[in-house]
């Protein structure tokens, strides 16, 4: 297979996966009233009309091929919110309450606007198993968001779990053929390649993201589970209590009063053991537990959110040709990369507070001997690190802390500058020279830092 | 002030004097100027490689006449015989005795201008000179005048009449350098530089071998932190791991890629080595050394491009 078959293949791959996720998301809300009133055409054939137009605009201006981008996008986007208000003009759907037809006519224009946006992503494509990976993560969160609206309706959703299963396996054979080429391999060769871990780590993670959607997919089954899994605690959770009572039954108790045998007086209850008083909070647990699981969730989904808006406003500015594979840059929008800094970062958290509370020792650590000065250094550099990371200026792996600081510099100001300098000078001694600062030096170094540490970076140099 | 910061400052102060030596006889090099005194200080040797006229051999002239030391120059052609370089023994009739003629190889700094267009067995009598500072003369070994330094010159261009150096001699050069073109603002200056004389005439040396032997010893003395030294033995491993490299980098390119490490730094006043000391000495220390698969060099890929890949690529050694 040539290079431009691959790059077809790897196109028509992209392409399936955009309309994969969005007929299913489309086919459920067909079974909401409130959206009946938009032909599935209209906001589906936006990701045709975009991708017509942003390949057709290439060659221009990039402005000009951005305005052209984003003035399609609006009158689409108008088209279906009038659409939508013309379709609902005699009164709510049957079926169905429509308090406020802004605001449905709102999301109907975000959903168009949307769609719109995977056009313009997919005349930006760039053949390769990192797109083709971004791709795919940002149709499982579409679809893992469809499915968590529809499920407290009880919903009838669509796609049976075979259809599922059969987008996964077709997406992970597609990207594995795709990857074997790419690495130079003919087929037969492709389970020998160094990828081959990869591959398969992306293929059990992938069929168990099926899997698991496909038992979504059927809400009876969600119920069953919840029973099921409900039962299982309610029933361990009695024989725990079981068991702690038989303990407690066990316990040497004090002789009653004496009192207690004369006739007329109240009758006293055994106390209830005091080790199942802790017990006693299963519903605040539970929510406690529920309030963890749900944070953890819309912290991710804002994340994924904020990344791909990240990664839409990157291409709208810079074009989609000279994007940001061909410059060797990173693709904007990854999840396990985003992952594995919020983790990171997390980790560091939890590591600084457990020192500070005085719970860990050693790891982590400098060494016994290094100087507490040269703990404040690096600690400060990490910090510097993490501050840049989050005004959108990750070091890259292989660059040198010169090589960062190169890239820093333009985006700053010149107080600015001239502290990360005095920064990187005093972390190089710290790290390469092995010669800590004095303690006055560090503590000069420290008050710097908490004066800068808030930074901003100017978006372009 | 410690011993090794006053080492430091010596270092830079000699390296200054050098580059500022140089800079006015060959004109916009300073790059190249400053990759010789690091060979200098590690006495190491020099292949510098460009297409005829860009001041291959005028910059090894120059950093030779920069030096109070030997200076000596071997023109190399296809009738060249080893005895021409070290040396031979002579019959003197008057003493009826044999007398060794010591060949220009026992000098401190040695030109070979043009050493591609010598025999291989010409080529190989420079090998022992390299590696172990002496040279073997019918069974009798003579140590070469320390410092020793062998700058040598080739051209890429021309095949006729050429012997390509062997692998194992490439490997004993620390350093391979590229000149290129100078850009049009240089040129010109070069011209009007040399119109009434040839500022080589007045170059006066700058640094004795007494004072390059003590300075050589100082850059020993530049820390490597265990960070620095483990990328350098990534970065070398690399090289013997990528797919595209059918001969990587060896051992003994990773001890010239630290000793020059050591020396940049010194130049640069610093009393320790930076991961950007050897990534900017990747190139010229590793590039000659590697050799890139037959399928890589249809592609078009040569080993400088392999390497920068492998530098783009392999993890600093920051937090």
């Amino acid at each position: 297979m040539s290079r431009p078959g691959g790059a077809r293949l790897a196109a028509m791959f992209a392409a399936g996966i955009e309309l994969s996720w969005m007929s299913l998301a489309l086919r459920l809300t067909e079974s909401w009233p409130v959206f009946a009133g938009i032909p599935p055409a209209w906001v589906l054939g936006g990701l045709p009309l975009a991708f017509a137009l942003r390949t057709v605009t290439g060659r221009l201006r990039p402005r000009l091929s951005v305005a052209a981008a984003g003035a399609g996008g609006l009158l689409w986007a108008a088209g279906a919110a009038r659409l939508f208000l013309a379709a609902t003009a005699g009164g709510p759907p049957p079926g169905e309450a429509l308090p406020n037809p802004g605001w449905a006519a709102g999301l109907v224009a975000a959903a168009a606007i949307g769609i719109w946006g995977a056009g313009l992503r997919l005349a930006g494509f760039r053949p390769g198993p990192g797109h083709l990976l971004a791709e795919f993560q940002l149709g499982v969160l579409v679809l893992l968001a469809v499915f968590l609206l529809a499920a407290p309706e009880r919903r009838p959703l669509p796609g049976a779990e075979a259809s599922v299963a059969a987008l996964f396996l077709c997406f992970f054979l597609g990207a594995a053929l795709l990857q074997g080429r790419q690495a130079g391999l003919s087929r037969p060769q492709v389970g020998s390649s160094s990828w081959a871990a990869f591959a398969a780590g992306n293929g059990v993670l992938i069929l168990a993201a099926g899997v698991l959607l496909a038992v979504a997919a059927r809400p009876e089954w969600v119920q069953a589970g919840i029973d099921a899994a409900s039962r299982a605690a309610s029933a361990a959770a009695g024989w725990f209590r079981a068991l702690i009572a038989w303990l407690d039954s066990l316990l040497p108790r004090p002789e009653p009063s004496p009192l207690r045998g004369v006739v007329g007086a109240a009758p006293v209850d055994r106390p209830p053991p005091a080790v199942i008083e802790l017990f006693r909070f299963p519903e605040t647990l539970r929510r406690v537990a529920a309030f963890l699981v749900v944070s953890f969730w819309l912290a991710l989904f804002a994340l994924c959110l904020w990344r791909l808006t990240a990664e839409v406003t990157h291409r709208l500015l810079r074009g989609p040709r000279g994007g940001p594979e061909e410059n060797g840059e990173r693709l904007p929008f990854s999840l396990r990369e985003a992952l594995r800094r919020l983790l990171s970062r997390a980790g560091r958290f939890l590591e600084r507070t457990a020192r500070r509370l005085g719970f860990l020792r050693g790891r982590g650590r400098p060494a016994a001997d290094a100087a507490p000065s040269a703990a404040i250094v690096r600690r400060i550099y990490r910090e510097l690190l993490d501050r840049a990371a989050a005004c959108g200026l990750p070091r890259e792996p292989a660059q040198t802390p010169r090589e960062f600081l190169a890239r820093l510099r333009p985006r700053a100001t010149d107080s600015l500058a001239a502290s990360f300098e005095r920064i990187t000078a005093q972390y190089e001694a710290v790290r390469y020279g092995e010669t800590p600062p004095d303690e006055e030096a560090a503590r000069r170094l420290a008050s710097e830092w908490r004066l800068v540490r808030k930074f901003h970076l100017a978006a372009r140099g | 002030m410690s011993d090794q910061e006053g080492g430091s400052r010596d270092l830079r102060g000699a390296a200054e004097r050098f580059r500022e030596s140089l800079a006015g006889v060959v004109i916009g090099r300073g790059e190249a100027i400053e990759l010789i005194f690091i060979a200098l200080l590690c006495e190491g040797h020099v292949l510098i490689e460009d297409v005829p006229g860009v001041g291959k051999t005028l910059l090894a002239r120059a950093a030779a006449r920069a030096l109070d030391a030997s200076f000596r120059r071997i023109q190399c052609t296809p009738d060249l015989l080893p005895s021409d370089v070290t040396g031979l023994h002579v019959f003197n009739q008057k003493t009826a005795e044999f007398e060794f003629r010591p060949g220009p190889i026992l000098a401190n700094v040695v030109l070979v201008d043009e050493i591609n267009r010598a025999m291989p067995r010409t080529q190989s009598c420079l090998l022992e000179a390299m590696q172990e500072r002496q040279v073997t003369v019918d069974w009798r070994t003579l140590d070469l005048p320390r410092p020793f330094m062998l700058l040598a010159t080739q051209n890429p261009i021309e095949w006729e009449g050429t012997f390509p150096l062997p692998e194992a001699q490439l490997d004993r050069f620390l350093l391979k350098l590229r000149l290129g073109y100078p850009e049009a603002e240089l040129e010109a200056e070069i011209l009007g530089r040399y119109q009434q004389a040839n500022p080589l005439e007045g170059l006066s040396p700058v640094l004795g071998t007494e004072e390059l032997l003590h300075l050589q010893k100082a850059v020993r003395s530049i820390r490597i932190a265990p960070p620095v030294r483990g990328y350098i033995v990534s970065l070398v491993r690399e090289t013997r791991r990528h797919p595209d490299i059918r001969l990587g980098a060896s051992p003994r390119a990773a001890l010239g890629l630290q000793a020059a490490a050591q020396a940049r730094a010194a130049c640069h006043g610093r009393s320790f080595v930076l991961p950007d000391d050897v990534k900017a000495l990747a190139l010229p220390a590793l590039a000659h050394r590697i050799l890139a698969r037959t399928e890589a060099r249809l592609k078009g890929r040569r080993e400088e491009e392999l390497l920068a890949g492998i530098l783009e690529e392999l993890p600093a050694p920051v937090e």
